[in-house]
């Protein structure tokens, strides 16, 4: 997995990718958009880091360039522009998510692994939280490195909120994803997995929470010790 | 109007004043030369004394059946003060209709000559004077002679004659003059400070939050153009400070995003836990300031394009999955009761952070292991309730305002939420309501029904 880190800022270039690479990551750090342009000419990229404010122009510039020439590198905006619709008008532009500084490292973490997840990139096949991992080619779940036992439809509902982790995945994209082709799921039928799945991670011992966010969705969040 | 009334110190009574005294001195100055005339022209006062005397005694002739006649019920004035008075009338054919005043001086009187109209003669003695003379006068058409004595001493005598010269030459003209002059300044002033009264009155509902708020600029008079024109001029260069030190907080917590992002990072890496939780709490204090310092900015700048929609039920759920896992953290949770789609004309990133604001505020309130209870309804409002002690009555409205905060020990806000929302709520011609829910705890609603889509 290799990322092109685009920020002027010397620090903070330095701690971004000291974070990416102690999470695996390979990162070119660019300090300008005339060094990130050289960069994407030679080397192809899972993932573009991108500050907006920079010395040689605006990183809206290079977003055009990118999704202009029909590159499918996703781009992560990381700024300190929170503008009312400077979120819009990026994201409009072609970026695939929009983070605004200051941000915790776990969270700059997440925001590029559900970036390098999607359709499209090459896809990490397995993914972690806390102390459990699961493996998407061979569907196997573990915890602290154990295997368990998760039926296939709580399995899936699994990858999905890890995919999302710490984030709330609203209901209706679930049911959406998860039961698209069944024809006579209950309204209920979702409540069900989620319930089966929350006591099987319990049971298993798992450092996360399974949160119901009333209204809205579920929620996949590391306890306080997982952190 | 009444701001130019009769006041004590208005223009009105500033006028006036100034012009009585104007008045005034104009009078005696007249006076001065009127009584200067006189005093040295003697012979003149002299005629004038007779002539005014003989006037006064022909009031009292009358011609009756051919005849003339002395109309003994008319009192002949003497006008001449301390001085004796003798005279006669005789008509046109020299006959005596009347003579009168004491014997010792009827002998001087002079005899009338017909083809005299007037004559006037003084005589002066080491004890006084002696006027002699003879007035034609005309009474009921006819004519008629009046012989004149006075004896008098000094100046006194003539006394009435400059009254009366005062009145006619100073007075007479002046009042009339004056007071006209007054009807037609305070006619003419009130008109030509309508504008300033305008003026007035559109400054006096100048609002603070209008910075950008200009007074009208009348065409004329030129003063009060200018001074309209003046007072913009400073109110523009209130605007442009106000807007300098807008620019300057926003910028500065702009720039402070890129270190606090630093410091996050190098916090993140500490090895040592409870430092680094502590560290992380006091980092999270200061960008939530930073955020609210530049979202305040963006709300004092927000305009809606009409075409601008937003879906309440989805700007909803969005803040809330966005708090949710901060929620979680502290062992709260936040309840979304909405359905379908309720469409306003707004600024749904906007509408999301007021919302954002009045979330974490009632985080802030609610005790751990309760929910924030958060609905939106078809008609346009959203209401966030907490489990909390609740705003006191008295604090409700205050509570909105910038940098207020309930319990400053409590909350690690710059107590800027409320007042972000509310800006953000009046943008949108919307307003906040601050109250309790029926078992206890703060209810805010956000009344966005204004901009509910028909």
């Amino acid at each position: 997995m290799r990322i092109l880190l685009i920020e002027d800022n010397e620090r903070l270039s330095e701690l971004v990718a000291q974070a990416l690479t102690v999470d695996g990551f390979a990162v070119d750090s660019a300090f300008s958009l005339s060094e990130a342009r050289d960069f994407l000419k030679v080397v192809s990229y899972d993932l573009i880091l991108l500050d907006l404010s920079l010395p040689d122009g605006d990183g809206f510039s290079l977003i055009k360039d990118i999704s202009d020439k029909k590159i499918q590198t996703p781009i992560l905006v990381v700024t300190a522009r929170a503008g009312l619709d400077d979120r819009i008008t990026g994201l409009n532009l072609g970026a695939d998510d929009y983070l605004v500084k200051p941000f915790a490292t776990e969270e700059l973490i997440a925001r590029c692994r559900a970036l390098l997840r999607r359709p499209g990139s090459v896809l990490g096949t397995v993914l972690f939280a806390g102390n459990l991992s699961f493996n998407s080619s061979s569907r196997e779940v573990a915890v602290d490195g154990r295997k368990c036992n998760v039926s296939p439809r709580e399995m899936a509902l699994l990858e999905h909120l890890m995919r999302h982790i710490g984030q709330v995945v609203s209901r209706e994209h679930l049911e959406n994803s998860l039961y698209a082709m069944d024809k006579d799921v209950t309204s209920n039928a979702i409540e069900a997995s989620v319930s089966r799945l929350r006591r099987a991670l319990k049971k298993e011992g798992a450092n996360l929470v399974l949160h119901t966010s009333h209204g809205i969705g579920y929620a996949l969040i590391p306890t306080k010790d997982a952190m | 109007m009444n701001k130019f009334s009769f006041q004590k110190d208005g223009l009105f009574s500033q006028i006036f004043r100034r012009l009585l005294v104007a008045v005034i001195l104009f009078t005696l100055v007249e006076v001065v030369f009127v009584l200067g005339m006189y005093i040295n022209n003697v012979a003149d006062l002299d005629q004038r004394l007779l002539s005014r005397q003989a006037q006064e005694i022909s009031h009292a002739i009358r011609y009756q059946q051919s005849q003339l006649i002395y109309d003994k019920s008319k009192i002949i004035r003497e006008h001449a003060h301390n001085a004796k008075l003798a005279f006669a009338v005789y008509d046109k054919n020299g006959q005596e209709i009347l003579i009168n005043g004491p014997y010792d001086m009827r002998p001087t009187l002079m005899p009338p000559i017909t083809s005299v109209s007037q004559e006037t003669r003084r005589d002066d003695f080491s004890t006084g004077f002696r006027l002699r003379g003879v007035r034609k006068l005309d009474v009921d058409g006819q004519s008629i002679w009046v012989s004149l004595v006075i004896e008098g001493e000094g100046f006194k005598p003539f006394f009435p004659v400059l009254l009366n010269e005062v009145i006619d030459h100073v007075a007479i003209p002046l009042i009339p003059l004056s007071s006209l002059l007054l009807f037609f300044n305070i006619v003419a002033v009130r008109r030509t400070l309508r504008p300033l009264a305008n003026a007035l009155e559109q400054i006096n509902s100048i609002n603070p939050k209008e910075i950008d708020y200009r007074l009208e600029v009348p065409a004329s008079p030129t003063e009060v153009k200018d001074l309209v024109t003046a007072m913009n001029g400073a109110l523009g260069r209130i605007e442009s400070a106000i807007r300098s030190l807008r620019e300057f907080t926003a910028d500065t917590a702009h720039e402070l995003r890129t270190p606090l992002a630093i410091m996050t990072m190098e916090v993140d890496k500490l090895p040592d836990e409870i430092s680094r939780v502590k560290l992380k709490k006091d980092l999270d204090g200061m960008t939530r300031l930073v955020t609210q310092m530049l979202d305040m900015a963006y709300a004092d700048a927000l305009i809606i394009p009409d075409s601008s929609q937003a879906n309440l039920v989805e700007v909803a759920s969005g803040v809330i999955s966005q708090i949710t896992p901060l929620a979680i953290k502290s062992n709260k949770g936040i309840i979304l009761q909405a359905e379908g789609v309720v469409e306003i004309n707004g600024h749904a990133e906007a509408l999301g952070r007021a919302l954002r604001n009045i979330i974490e505020n009632a985080l802030a309130h609610t005790p751990e292991n309760s929910n924030v209870e958060v609905s939106v309804l078809s008609s346009g409002v959203i209401s966030v309730r907490d489990f909390g002690a609740g705003i006191p009555v008295d604090k409700r409205e205050e509570s909105l305002n910038r940098f207020w905060r309930g319990d400053r020990k409590k909350t690690n806000g710059a107590g800027l939420g409320l007042a972000i929302a509310r800006r953000i709520a009046e943008s949108h011609g919307g307003k906040i309501v601050l109250g309790e829910s029926p078992d206890g705890g703060a209810l805010v609603t956000l009344d966005l029904s204004n901009g509910i889509s028909t």
